[in-house]
């Protein structure tokens, strides 16, 4: 038997038939899911919120940790039971290709929506739940998982011919050592399944996708079993549910299976992001993720056992309650990395009061306490910004600004009789950006440009120019404390300048209209000639930003501008830009 | 001798420093003032024309004929007040064009010192010119000969006493009196004769042409 196996999966190879290493199920064989979800209610029936949603978190779990291929999980929202029907029957099809080749199959049905005892309620049909029950067990498959989250969805199990097997040792295998029909119902044939605001999913699925993932993983041995994933649903499903104005929902499971092993359902260590939860931490763990502050895991975490969590690579703030404070920290899964969870780098939200006898000077009693308080206040703030981040900046600056002496430009000013001073001048720059990335600032910015006099000495005629800025800006920073505390950051912009010179030029007039030889006209009107320029410009700079308060804090800044503004009649451009040396206030919002 | 002469063109350039300062010996050497289409401090003869330079508005007077030239008269200045004669250019002269700066000092009609001008872009060209040792007045002229394009921005004159090294230039048919640049003694009626200029400094920066 497993060298027929063997043959078929290297011919299934040459044909390109297997299943993706990635996508290999725990315990073996091949598996297609379907998964529904109706938010739609029947008569009488309001809508659910989270069914068709739940069914996303499901197909997440399934694909990444139960070795599904994504092509082989199907996503049915608010179908009819025709609809359903069909595709139960592409199910089949494919299921029994398999089976004629000889193939293990598995086949997976999860249904979130409304029911009752007698039937699945989708759209404006019904399905009877004997007729889904029969169209499943007439699937070739070698083993079918049904799970349930609806209404009285334990009428689905049979009250004959049902039982539980009683040997369910766990052993890694390749090949199904078990077939046959396992069923999980959120709640009995008598009680209400319900959906938690506060968790955005329902509670019994909720809580089996956090055993999958690792919570339910009792003996540690990185796969979460049936029976793992059943008690860790059951149990905090019932737990969650007692404390509801509806009431308890006890999570039911009945198996009719063939065999010796309990069904491994996902694989967290073999997960491509991972937390763990180390050995010393005790209390109840909150992973929740970042920014929708979605419920991701919940556990009661005793000490002495770490607990390994599967979760989809990204941003999460992990809260842990003990008996005297509670401590949160936000922190980063990447891909292809498992990450321990350190308590070291989350602050504590509330302090203990405690009881202190002063001896001494009372005085300086009272300013440690107002230095405590001061820190409980911080380090309460920085938690309760854990997760968040900056929204909106505002940058106010001044600096001196060097400037280019010896351009053409310049040169040819002097040239022609006009001298003026090159030293250093006062700069502004003004911005407002929004952080759309954790790294990245865009923005709008201010800068005002170098503005010069040069006088003609033996006519007391000017010529000065100056020139403003307005460039849009990227900026890319990284973060070196809480709450952006201390960033370093580079900046680039570009945008336009308006830039203006103004010459002193004597009006060509004759007010005499016949003038006398003997007169000696020494009108000399005087008229100041503006030419402006738009031109492009822009700026590269780089700096610090210093943020001692949530709201507020200091940037320094060095800036090079290119900024060509003005030309002559020569063709000789002048920059009006160059090295920029600002400091000024910054300002901030939270999203 | 030499050296008796060199000290008394010192004092001379001393007292006419401490008399006159170091004006400009030119009225509006930047071609600011302008009368219609012809620069009021100056004569014309010939065509000019008044255009731009480095900027629109910033006028330079542009030789147009063959024989055009412009001319000032300067009749405050003396040999005891300026000894020693700082030029500044700014022009236009192109290569094979003939301009020729010119002294008049007794405004006679004769020239006493002509010399042509060197090809320029745009730069600034200074150079110094030892005066007789008698005068009365100077014609400070510049004159087109021939075709070409000559174009004129500034032409400053500035008194620069001590610093001419080149001999006088030589004024002949001074009137009775005037004193001789051979002896600077009582002036007798012996014509003196030949002329001379210092060296003219030529910058090196580069050319710059007015957009067309």
């Amino acid at each position: 038997m497993k060298l027929a196996y063997g043959l078929g999966l290297l011919l299934a190879s040459c044909l390109g038939l297997v299943v993706p290493a990635s996508a290999q199920l725990p315990s073996g064989g091949e598996g297609y899911a379907l998964l529904v979800g109706s938010n739609v209610g029947g008569p009488g029936q309001a809508d659910l919120r989270y069914a068709e949603s739940d069914t996303e978190r499901v197909w997440e779990v399934l694909t990444s940790l139960g070795g599904y291929a994504h092509d082989r999980v199907e996503r049915l929202l608010h179908p009819t039971a025709a609809q359903l029907v069909a595709a139960l029957e592409r199910v089949r099809e494919r299921v029994a290709t398999l089976s004629q080749r000889g193939e293990q199959s598995r086949f997976f049905f999860y249904y979130s929506g409304h029911a009752r005892a007698d039937g699945l309620n989708l759209v404006d049909s019904q399905l009877p739940l004997h007729e889904l029950r029969a169209r499943i067990e007439a699937l070739p498959a070698t083993l079918s998982i049904v799970v349930l989250d609806a209404c009285q969805s334990g009428a689905f199990s049979r009250p004959k011919g049902a039982s539980r097997a009683t040997d369910f040792s766990f052993n890694s295998v390749e090949r199904l050592n078990t077939a046959g029909i396992a069923v999980i119902a959120s709640s009995n044939e008598r009680e209400l399944s319900q959906e938690s605001d506060a968790l955005h999913s329902s509670y019994f699925t909720h809580h089996w996708l956090v055993g999958l993932r690792g919570g339910g993983d009792h003996n540690h041995d990185g796969r979460v079993t049936l029976s793992e994933a059943y008690q860790y649903a059951y149990n905090h499903t019932l737990a969650t549910t007692a404390e509801t104005a509806v009431g308890e929902q006890h999570v039911t499971l009945e198996t009719n299976l063939r065999g010796q092993d309990d069904v491994p359902l996902t694989q967290p260590a073999a997960a491509r992001a991972r937390l763990r939860v180390p050995a010393e931490v005790e209390g109840r763990v909150l992973v929740q993720t970042l920014p929708s502050w979605s419920v991701m895991a919940e556990l009661d975490k005793p000490r002495g056992e770490s607990v390994l969590l599967a979760l989809p690579v990204g941003d999460y703030a992990v809260t842990l309650r003990r008996a005297e404070h509670v401590s949160r920290c936000s922190l980063r899964l990447q891909d292809e990395t498992e990450l321990l969870l350190d308590l070291r780098h989350c602050p504590v939200l509330e302090l203990r009061a405690a009881e202190v006898k002063v001896k001494g000077d009372l005085r300086q009693s009272e300013r440690t306490n107002r230095r405590s308080e001061r820190l409980a206040r911080r380090l309460a703030e920085e938690a309760a910004d854990a997760g968040k981040d900056e929204r909106f900046v505002l940058e106010l600056g001044m600096g001196a600004g060097l400037t280019h002496e010896h351009t053409d430009y310049v040169d040819t000013v002097r040239t022609f009789g006009f001298e003026g001073s090159d030293a250093p001048q006062l700069r502004f720059a003004a911005s407002l950006g929004y952080r759309i990335f954790p790294h990245l600032v865009l923005g709008l910015g201010y800068y005002d440009l170098e503005a010069r006099t040069y006088l003609r000495a033996f006519s007391l005629r000017d010529f000065s120019w100056a020139g403003h800025a307005l460039n849009a800006y990227a900026q890319a920073d990284m973060s070196l404390g809480r709450r952006r505390s201390f960033n370093l950051f580079v900046k680039f912009g570009a945008g336009a300048s308006l830039a203006w010179t103004e010459l002193d030029a004597t009006q060509s007039t004759s007010p005499f209209p016949d003038q006398s030889a003997s007169l000696e006209n020494t009108t000399t009107a005087q008229k100041v000639v503006t030419q402006r320029y738009l031109r492009p410009c822009g700026f590269v700079a780089a700096g610090i930003q210093i943020m001692p308060g949530r709201y507020a804090g200091f940037f320094a800044e060095v800036r090079y501008v290119l900024a060509p503004a003005i030309h002559n009649e020569f063709g000789e451009y002048h920059d009006l830009g160059g090295t920029n040396f600002l400091f000024g206030v910054r300002a901030r919002t939270w999203e | 001798m030499r050296r008796a002469m060199s000290t008394w063109h010192l004092c001379i350039a001393l007292s006419g420093l401490a008399a006159c300062g170091s004006a400009d010996l030119i009225r509006d050497p930047a071609l600011e003032r302008w009368c219609g289409s012809q620069p009021c401090e100056w004569q014309v003869e010939g065509s000019v024309q008044r255009v731009g330079t480095w900027h629109t508005d910033d006028y330079a007077l542009q030789l147009l004929s063959d024989d055009a030239r412009i001319w000032q008269d300067n009749g405050t200045a003396t040999s005891e007040s300026s000894r020693c004669f700082e030029f500044g250019m700014v022009a236009q002269i192109d290569r094979d064009t003939r301009v020729f700066l010119e002294l008049d000092f007794l405004a006679d009609g004769s020239v006493e010192f002509s010399q042509r001008l060197p090809p320029s872009r745009w730069e600034r060209l200074t150079f110094r010119i030892t005066a007789p040792t008698w005068y009365r007045g100077v014609r400070f002229s510049l004159r087109k000969d021939g075709p070409g394009r000559a174009i004129l921005a500034e032409l400053s004159a500035l008194n620069a006493p001590g610093t001419c090294t080149a001999p006088p230039i030589e004024l002949h048919d001074r009137p009775a009196r005037a004193t001789c640049s051979t002896d600077g003694a009582r002036a007798s009626a012996s014509p003196c004769r030949g002329f001379g200029w210092s060296a003219i400094s030529w910058p090196t920066s580069r050319a710059r042409t007015p957009r067309q």
